[in-house]
């Protein structure tokens, strides 16, 4: 597992100024959340030290809890409705911090109105955000005792991770898209101008530069690498190949931590293996490994969905970048993927091979890997993707199966969804290509949350699951 | 065909309303007369002579048979001339089927009665029919053949027609991505291709590089051809000669690959990989290219290359784009800026001879490549970029006449005189625009206008408000 991201959640437990509702009741209510927030581990800053009570109520309130939440930088704001809700003063806030906004509060146990009447808060909060044009999120009104609390919670801080990292992604960017490949065609001015991310553009010579520097100044480096691959891989090919494939990881490496990048898209087809005789696939799956996704054949939304998908597993898991495939030759609605392969060495079922590429049969590059992928336990799949001025991101559950074999002798696994057909229909129709990211976890929750504050369009390919992903924040 | 030809071949409809009303032989006079002007004119047109009774779009037939005529000689614009009333049906269902530029022109009556036949009345019908069709059409106002407007107004008509033709073909390589720190040239290669059809070639520079040697080692021949007309062509070679010999086999190597990729223009990653493995700016080579008809943007600026593109075809070949940098401010003259950009400018639109540059900095390099000199002087000179903002296109237009100012070497550059400079400069910082433009020596302004209404989703957009009324009245200024 890579470290965990520190995702600081902003609390600002609410009251209306009313004599309805009393203090005390507000305290009653907001006590229990505190204490189960601690109880859960998330880090989180209240507004005790600076608003009457910790309560926000006021305009005052308001701008001590903005003035105290910017200066703590949090991540995501979570509002208790206590009793009620100030719709005014908790409007604002969100829209001066625009940040993942989690709208929730105590179920009434009694449903009399007798403490606080949270529920009738959240509904006209609702409404003013909407107003100002804030996106927020809503857990359904529950006991902190509930699963869905903390379930609710842990959705939540795993979809303000994918915000955060998002709006600090960059892309490093290896030589252009390999002409070939239209399907990988970006806007790099779009993608800055929606998201945010800024492309960091370099040429395939000063990579060749860097390599070749790499090569000669880093040889101890190159050698603990080299270790690991041994150890790693069962080795199909030889010294030299395994030797570069390390100094490229370490080249590739060294650029994405000057460029502050935290994602690569690189161009392998074919002037990186013609220049240098290895394919960046080994290197890549290195990286990947090390939470820095590559995406191979100039992909750069192959690498926005990589960032997406391990941010929306809170880092428990690793993009595994692939090509989609056919359908499996029993199972209707398990399908095939395969690539050459930059997924993480330790996704695979037993140890895969450090291979030279059968194509093209007359050259001699080498630095792929083979193996078949883990053949069981929950996946997700994900493709982010746009066109026309929108983009979407497509999403689905499956599980790995075993199958057969690819032909190639890439990297394969197979997975079973609920309809492949339906999968296959909008592969070919959406804006969608054929290149994908599955990861072992379920993170369909998260990445729908997050896609509201994206403003991206999250494409569920199946009906059922996206009633299950709309609904599992509001379902106790 | 990489090379643009400037060629527009007019498919020309005359119209006539069958109507007892107005006589067939005023109709066939008018008709007479239109094609003996354009032939003086020296117009390329096709006819519906041997398709048409009369050679008239009247009927529904005629408007198949003139479609199948012209998709066979593959006209570029049509033109429905009225030779009386006209058949604003047949016009109307034509202009849908053909779907190029449109013009429309009806003759003056000699006598005034309306005995010719009522032209203008016709238009005035098929103009708000075309409308409803979606078509897009040029209007000669109402005047005789010999008028001055008519020739303006259809040559304006014809070089509109160019670019969009220019436009509709373009395909630009992009050599290399682009330098990092211009985020300034960022584009939407998607967008692009969604919106206008045009693709882009990506090339990795490796392969350009390998591609040189490999010119360098088979085709020495014309390597040293291109580096004996750089001798003759230029004052002198200030670069090492090894600079103007890489510079030529660049040259081949990028127009092999234009030719390879069917590309209309080039746009070219210059900062500083190219320098550092091949030692050379790739200024001349493009320098060369331009002039050839293929203009080459620097500074990986695509839609830079893709300005070239239809600033060259507005100018219908006569002028080769001089892609520069907006410069800085004139020291004395407070209207003045300069124009400059080391050196991708056509040899041919130099003052004097240029030499082969050695670029200045970085100073402790003898990378070398650009043509360095006074670019020639224009009164009438034009500027052009394109540009997008959130999905939205448009094109930065206006003029400008040059005027002297200080020497800037080693430099390809221009002192210009624009009507405020102050509002330029206010322009192109807030503008959806860049620090790169692209010149003619000629006004384009017209024909830009023009051309655009035929370009859905690109807005003209002009500097100075006085240019673009004088460029959208141009064609009902007597």
């Amino acid at each position: 597992m890579l470290a965990d991201r520190k995702i600081k959640l902003g609390v600002a437990p609410t009251r209306r100024e009313d004599l309805n509702f009393p203090v005390a009741m507000a305290l009653a209510q907001k006590d229990p959340v505190i204490q189960k927030l601690r109880e859960l581990g998330v880090d989180f800053v209240g507004l005790d030290d600076v608003c009457k009570d910790g309560l926000l109520v006021s305009l005052e309130d308001l701008e001590a809890a903005k003035r105290k939440f910017q200066a703590e930088g949090i991540d995501a704001l979570f509002i208790p409705t206590v009793v009620f809700g100030a719709e005014g003063p908790v409007s604002l806030l969100a829209k001066a911090l625009m940040l993942p906004t989690l709208l929730w509060g105590p179920r009434d146990p009694e449903g009399r109105g007798a403490t606080g009447k949270a529920g009738l808060g959240i509904y006209t909060i609702g409404k003013s955000l909407r107003r100002l044009g804030v996106p927020f999120t809503f857990m359904g009104t529950c006991s902190v005792e509930d699963r869905l609390f903390s379930e609710g919670i842990a959705a939540f801080l795993a979809a303000a991770n994918l915000v955060k990292t998002i709006r600090q992604t960059r892309i490093l960017q290896v030589g252009p898209r390999p002409e070939s490949f239209w399907s990988v065609i970006v806007d790099e001015g779009m993608l800055m101008e929606k998201l945010g991310i800024p492309v960091y553009p370099i040429a395939l010579p000063e990579l060749f530069d860097r390599f070749t520097e790499v090569s000669k100044t880093e040889v101890s480096h190159i050698q603990e690498i080299v270790a690991e691959l041994k150890r790693r891989t069962i080795i199909k090919t030889n010294e030299q190949i395994i030797a570069k494939s390390a100094a490229m990881a370490i080249t590739l490496e060294s650029l994405v931590k000057e460029t502050h990048s935290n994602a690569v898209a690189i161009q392998c087809w074919h002037a990186l293996p013609k220049a240098l005789g290895i394919w960046p696939c080994a290197a890549g799956a290195l990286l990947t490994e090390k939470g820095i996704p590559v995406a191979c054949e100039g992909d750069v939304y192959g690498a926005v969905s990589c960032v997406m998908a391990q941010a929306a597993s809170r880092n428990h898991a690793w993009p595994i970048f692939m090509d989609f495939d056919g359908v499996h030759p029993e199972n209707p609605n398990a399908f095939n993927v395969h690539h050459c392969a930059i997924s993480p060495i330790n996704s695979y079922q037993h140890m895969p091979a450090l291979f030279r590429r059968v194509n093209p049969p007359e050259e001699d590059w080498g630095g792929c890997i083979a193996g078949e992928l883990k053949t069981s336990g929950d996946v997700s799949f994900l493709r982010f993707d746009g066109d026309r001025s929108q983009y979407s991101v497509l999403l689905g559950k499956g599980k790995a199966v075993s199958g057969p074999a690819a032909a190639s002798g890439n990297s394969y696994g197979w997975y079973e969804v609920q309809d492949w057909q339906r999968l296959e229909y909008l592969l070919a129709t959406g804006p969608y290509i054929h290149h994908g990211v599955i990861i072992y976890d379920d993170i369909l929750v998260p990445v729908y949350e997050a896609c509201k504050y994206l403003d991206i369009h999250a494409d569920f390919a199946f009906d059922s699951e996206k009633q299950w992903a709309e609904s599992f924040l509001y379902r106790v | 065909m990489i090379y643009p030809d400037n060629r527009i071949l007019l498919g020309l409809a005359p119209t006539r309303r069958d109507d007892l009303t107005f006589p067939v032989e005023t109709a066939l006079e008018n008709k007479k007369m239109l094609f003996a002007h354009l032939d003086k004119l020296g117009i390329e047109y096709v006819h519906l002579d041997d398709v048409c009774p009369d050679g008239m779009l009247v009927t529904l037939e005629d408007v198949a048979a003139a479609e199948k005529k012209f998709r066979q000689e593959g006209v570029h614009a049509v033109f429905t001339a009225f030779t009386n009333f006209g058949c604003e049906g047949a016009v109307s269902m034509l202009a849908r089927a053909m779907n190029l530029p449109l013009l429309l022109w009806g003759p003056r009556e000699y006598e005034g009665f309306g005995y010719e036949g009522k032209c203008t009345i016709g238009l005035y019908a098929a103009g708000k029919d075309l409308l409803r069709m979606g078509c897009v059409f040029s209007y000669i106002p109402n005047c005789y053949l010999e008028d001055e407007l008519f020739e303006r107004g259809l040559r304006t008509f014809l070089a509109a027609a160019n670019v969009l033709k220019e436009f509709r073909r373009a395909r630009i390589l992009q050599v290399g991505p682009r330098p990092e720190s211009f985020w300034s040239v960022i584009f939407n290669e998607g967008e692009l291709l969604e919106r206008f059809k045009i693709p882009v070639y990506p090339l990795s520079l490796q392969e350009l590089f390998d591609e040189m040697q490999r010119v360098l080692e088979n085709h020495r021949g014309d390597v040293d051809a291109i580096v004996e007309s750089l001798r003759q062509r230029t004052s002198c070679f200030v670069a090492d000669e090894e600079v103007v010999v890489k510079s030529a086999a660049m040259k081949i190597a990028l127009e092999g690959f234009a030719r390879q990729t069917q590309s209309t223009g080039i746009a070219i990653q210059c900062w500083y990989a190219m320098q550092k493995a091949v030692g050379i700016w790739p200024c001349t080579a493009g320098s060369l290219l331009t002039e050839m008809g293929i203009p080459v943007a620097c500074e990986t600026d695509v839609l830079g290359a893709l300005s070239c593109v239809m600033a060259q075809a507005a100018t219908m070949g006569r002028c080769h784009p001089f892609f520069v940098d907006w410069g800085w401010r004139h020291p004395d003259n407070p209207k003045a800026l300069s124009l400059v950009h080391c050196g991708i400018t056509p040899i041919a639109n130099f003052a004097e001879m240029p030499c082969i540059a050695k670029r200045r900095p970085p100073w402790n390099q003898a990378w070398g490549g650009g043509v360095s000199g006074l670019v020639k002087p224009g009164d009438n000179m034009s500027y052009l970029r394109m540009d997008s903002l959130n999905g939205e296109y448009s094109v930065l237009l206006g003029g400008a006449k040059s005027v002297d100012g200080p020497v800037i070497s080693p430099a390809s550059y221009l002192w210009i005189e624009v009507p405020n400079l102050l509002e330029l400069d206010y322009k192109l910082t807030v503008g959806p625009y860049i620090h790169h433009c692209v010149f003619v020596h000629e006004d384009i302004l017209p024909v830009m206008s023009e051309a655009l209404r035929y370009m859905a989703g690109i807005k003209p957009d002009f500097v100075f408000e006085e240019e673009r009324k004088r460029a959208q009245r141009f064609f009902f200024t007597d």
